[in-house]
């Protein structure tokens, strides 16, 4: 009995728990973002939004640090049945679940300073080659960083 | 009846098959994709072959657009990808296109949509 009233609520706990350590960056907050910020400033204007990997690599001789983060950039409506009771079956119920994209804030390290951000697909298509000539080292950094997580 | 049911079978794969489309593109996918990049190596990263290839010069520089449909959760918007003398230069939607600050590119654009358009009809 002990267990039937203990496991739902450990695994409750572990699930908000799950969602109050992971918190998507919003659109006013990257509005905040200027060119030549200080990484603290940025850090400031993104307030508790998750970085989920931070990683310095090299481009173009120059030493750089990037910051991922989870930019949200909409909402979609998804159906999950709820079923109550087997005498009752089961319902369609609606939750809204965030869409995602990659985001990434790039500073210089010998200066610290903001030196381009966007999302990680944007940035490679950039127009100024100065900022997509170095995503393919960015990505590459990135995906070593991740695979010692 | 068991014809009925095979014929509906079959109408049911092929329009399943229809909305996989071979040359849609998900966003996730184009994160891959950097500049500099040879026609094969955008196709390779991408896993999908364009639904065309259409090439066209401005002041004498050679450019091939790829087409593709990116997926907008409901349907497919044409999605290119341009490169210039073999090198990737610029992927995006059409009005991303007209944005870009290369008036060559802007032009190379128009001459492919015009293209796309004369193939249609």
């Amino acid at each position: 009995m002990r267990i039937k009233i203990w496991f739902p609520i450990l695994l409750l706990s572990l699930l908000v728990g799950g969602c109050a350590s992971y918190i998507p960056l919003q659109r006013q907050q990257t509005a905040q973002i200027t060119r030549g910020a200080s990484q603290a400033q940025v850090d400031q204007a993104l307030g508790n939004a998750t970085v989920l990997l931070s990683h310095q690599f090299s481009a173009n001789g120059q030493q750089y640090l990037a910051k991922h983060y989870d930019l949200q950039t909409g909402t979609r409506r998804e159906m999950i049945p709820r079923c109550p009771s087997r005498r009752r079956g089961c319902m369609p119920a609606f939750i809204d679940m965030p869409i995602i994209d990659s985001y990434v804030v790039v500073f210089e390290a010998n200066t610290n300073q903001v030196f381009a951000w966007g999302m990680v697909e944007e940035l490679s298509r950039s127009p100024d080659d100065s900022v997509s000539s170095i995503m393919p080292a960015l990505k590459d950094s990135y995906a070593l960083a991740r695979s010692k997580q | 009846m068991i014809v009925i049911r095979f014929i509906l079978v079959v109408l049911v794969f092929a329009m399943l098959a229809g909305c996989g489309g071979g040359s849609t593109l998900y966003h996730q996918q184009l994160v891959s994709l950097n500049k500099g990049m040879t026609t094969a190596q955008a196709t390779q990263s991408l896993q999908r072959p364009p639904a065309s290839v259409h090439r066209t010069t401005v002041d004498g520089v050679e450019y091939m657009f790829h087409r593709y449909y990116l997926n907008n959760g409901r349907f497919g918007d044409t999605y290119l990808l341009c490169f210039e003398s073999e090198k990737l230069k610029y992927w995006g939607y059409v009005e991303e296109f007209r944005r870009y600050p290369d008036e060559r590119i802007n032009k190379a654009l128009e001459a492919v949509l015009g293209e796309m358009r004369a193939n249609k009809s």
